[in-house]
């Protein structure tokens, strides 16, 4: 097409238009919680008693400062003790219980709304298998009403956040509007800690942190009246099932019986090689480009993983500051990393009317999942 | 869109976009629009593999006009609407080349340092005049020290004072400078001494060169090895080796 022919469609403003009649369910809170302490990668390689110089220099370069953890007390001698598979999944239980009850109250407190008008409550781990799951849990320890649905999504890893949103977003639209469907992403990756026998091991204990983030889905009574919060337009996913076993726990791979996560090297480069393809299917499907999208949160997975994802998609450390921080700070919180960096952003308060965003996640299937959010 | 402020001649694989019917040579919203008009163009259907940017014989252009962007308040959205037209330059998938012939002053050297090449004839004149002006230059402090120096560029926009083209290629700021009459010869000369890149790795290329000089290396280092692998996977051939020390 020449010039001539070419005439500037405004592919944002024609979007607003069509969408215009429509309602969507809308993220109207977000708030996150963590354990009580905060540890540095120097201390937690000392807790642990490492001494291999490779292990304690990937610790000390890693760009990570801290993470949050439920660790156990040391020992006399200042070490911590190897947690037995039944002390993992205890501190899994006692962990999700601890954060998931702060970060309900925190969220619905923000929105002034009563644990009693949730619907619908989605529950994400991917860090403890429990049975019953986490929202059993949870029900009986905090005030939900007798006939709440819920739903527990558990092994969808670090990427759990967006397909979940995708779940609640439809459990909000289903039947009469003015549903509230609160969700959890609960993950006590701590409690996925094998010994520091491998070097690949060592960079998952490097890696990992608990957190748990909540996520206030509402549609409105009233579509005519004006958006509360962010408008959840629509999904796109890839599952790339050739390279699942990049990223998947394995309990084989060590001498402790203990489920332990494989990580491989080529992870960042395959997310990099297909995150086009999902993120420009997302824009496609409601005929924007790039350049339409105000605002990008992507799940904190790693340093190489957002360095693949800046450098395939055109993006900025400025496009993903907030993702940049929430790994510094926090490390990878698994489901819930997602939402840390939506809060930060939000709390920045420059989302005006009109704008869009794209949340990204990636995890264990190969999967790369992303969502379409409009202010 | 009817452009009225600049024209555009495509021949071949080179877009030539013409700055020269600026009133006075100076930039104003309407010059903004029409210029991203034909970027949006280029991204979303040009296939051309040269961008260039001239202007008349006697100027490039003479920064912003100042009454339009306050007359009575700041158009603070006039200069972000600038700098993001900078932008857009700078991430286009196409070999960018200003050609400057007189007069280049304020916001106009803005648009030439974004540009991978930057040619000048030996008449043309520089200066950043935004001080003389009141006013800050734009992006020049974040880009005219990466050619020149900090010190040299404290002078130039602390003074505001005129150079000529072969200080200009001095200071690093222009590639050359040649006399009028072989302004012609010279571009055909370049274009074809860049046509063999690659265009697969002229966009990360141009952008992991302007981030090392604000980061350090162990920034850099990721981001560059994120890149290598996919020039290498999505241009030329083999399997990329993954990096052996820190997995993630």
């Amino acid at each position: 097409m020449s010039l001539e022919e070419y005439t500037t469609v405004d592919t944002k403003q024609r979007f607003m238009e069509g969408i215009a009649k429509n309602s969507y369910p809308q993220i109207v809170s977000v708030a996150t919680a963590n354990p009580p302490k905060k540890y540095t990668q120097v201390e937690v390689v000392e807790l642990f008693g490492t001494t291999d110089p490779k292990v304690i220099k990937l610790f000390k370069k890693s760009h990570i400062k801290g993470r949050y953890l439920y660790l156990p007390e040391p020992g006399a001698n200042g070490i911590i003790r190897n947690e037995t598979n039944h002390e993992l999944i205890s501190k899994h239980l006692r962990g999700s219980l601890e954060l998931g009850t702060e970060v309900t109250r925190k969220c619905l407190s923000r929105r002034g709304v009563d644990i009693s008008e949730i619907d619908h409550l989605v529950c994400v781990t991917s860090t403890g298998l429990l049975l019953p799951g986490v929202s059993a849990h949870l029900l009986k320890s905090l005030n939900f009403r007798k006939n709440v649905r819920r739903t527990d999504i558990v092994g969808m890893g670090c990427s759990a956040g967006v397909p979940s949103l995708r779940s609640a977003a439809e459990a909000a639209s289903s039947g009469a509007p003015g549903k509230k469907v609160l969700l959890l992403c609960i993950e006590i990756c701590s409690a996925a800690y094998v010994g520091y026998e491998t070097i690949q091991a060592a960079v998952v204990n490097s890696l990992f942190g608990d957190g748990a983030a909540a996520v206030l889905v509402e549609t409105q009574k009233d579509p005519s009246s004006s958006p509360q919060g962010a408008n959840i337009i629509g999904f796109e996913c890839r599952t790339l099932v050739d390279h699942m076993d990049l990223l998947k726990y394995d309990l084989f791979e060590n001498k402790e019986n203990k489920i332990s996560l494989i990580l491989s090297k080529e992870l960042p480069y395959v997310i990099g090689n297909n995150i086009e393809d999902v993120v420009y299917g997302l824009l496609n499907n409601y005929g924007l480009k790039k350049r339409d999208i105000s605002h990008w949160v992507i799940h904190a997975g790693g340093r190489k993983v957002l360095e693949s994802v800046k450098y395939n998609l055109g993006l900025t450390n400025h496009d993903i500051k907030h993702t940049m921080a929430v790994h510094e700070e926090y490390g990878n919180m698994a489901s819930g990393s997602v939402f840390f960096s939506f809060e930060r952003f939000l709390k920045e308060n420059t989302a005006k009317r009109g704008d869009l965003g794209v949340l990204i996640a990636m995890g264990p299937g190969l999967s790369i999942e992303s969502a379409l959010l409009m202010w | 869109m009817d452009l009225k402020l600049i024209s555009v001649t495509e021949r071949d694989s080179i877009t030539t976009i013409h700055v020269d019917k600026l009133d006075k040579g100076l930039i104003t919203m309407k010059t903004i629009s029409e210029l991203t008009h034909v970027l949006h163009y280029l991204e979303d259907e040009s296939e051309c593999k040269f961008v260039l940017f001239k202007g008349s014989r006697d100027c490039f252009g003479r920064g912003m006009d100042i009454d339009h962007f306050y007359p009575s308040k700041i158009d603070y959205e006039g200069f972000r609407k600038w700098e993001e037209m900078l932008k857009a330059i700078e991430t286009l998938e196409q070999i960018t080349m200003a050609v400057v012939e007189g007069e280049c002053f304020g916001a106009a050297i803005d648009l030439v340092l974004t540009c991978d090449v930057r040619l000048a004839s030996e008449q043309a004149t520089f200066s950043h005049d935004e001080v003389k002006r009141g006013i800050l230059p734009g992006q020049t402090i974040f880009q005219l020290g990466k050619f020149c120096g900090i010190g040299k560029m404290m002078e130039l926009i602390q003074t505001g004072r005129k150079y000529t083209a072969r200080e200009a290629v001095e200071m690093g700021i222009i590639n050359a400078a040649f006399p009028p009459p072989k302004m012609d010869d010279a571009i055909a000369a370049t274009l074809e001494k860049y046509a063999p890149v690659n265009m697969n790795i002229l966009m990360l290329s141009r952008r992991l060169a302007k981030e090392s000089f604000h980061i350090g290396y162990e920034d850099f280092i990721g981001g560059y090895l994120a890149a290598q692998h996919r020039v290498i996977s999505k241009g030329v051939a083999g399997e990329p080796d993954p990096d052996d020390s820190e997995i993630i």
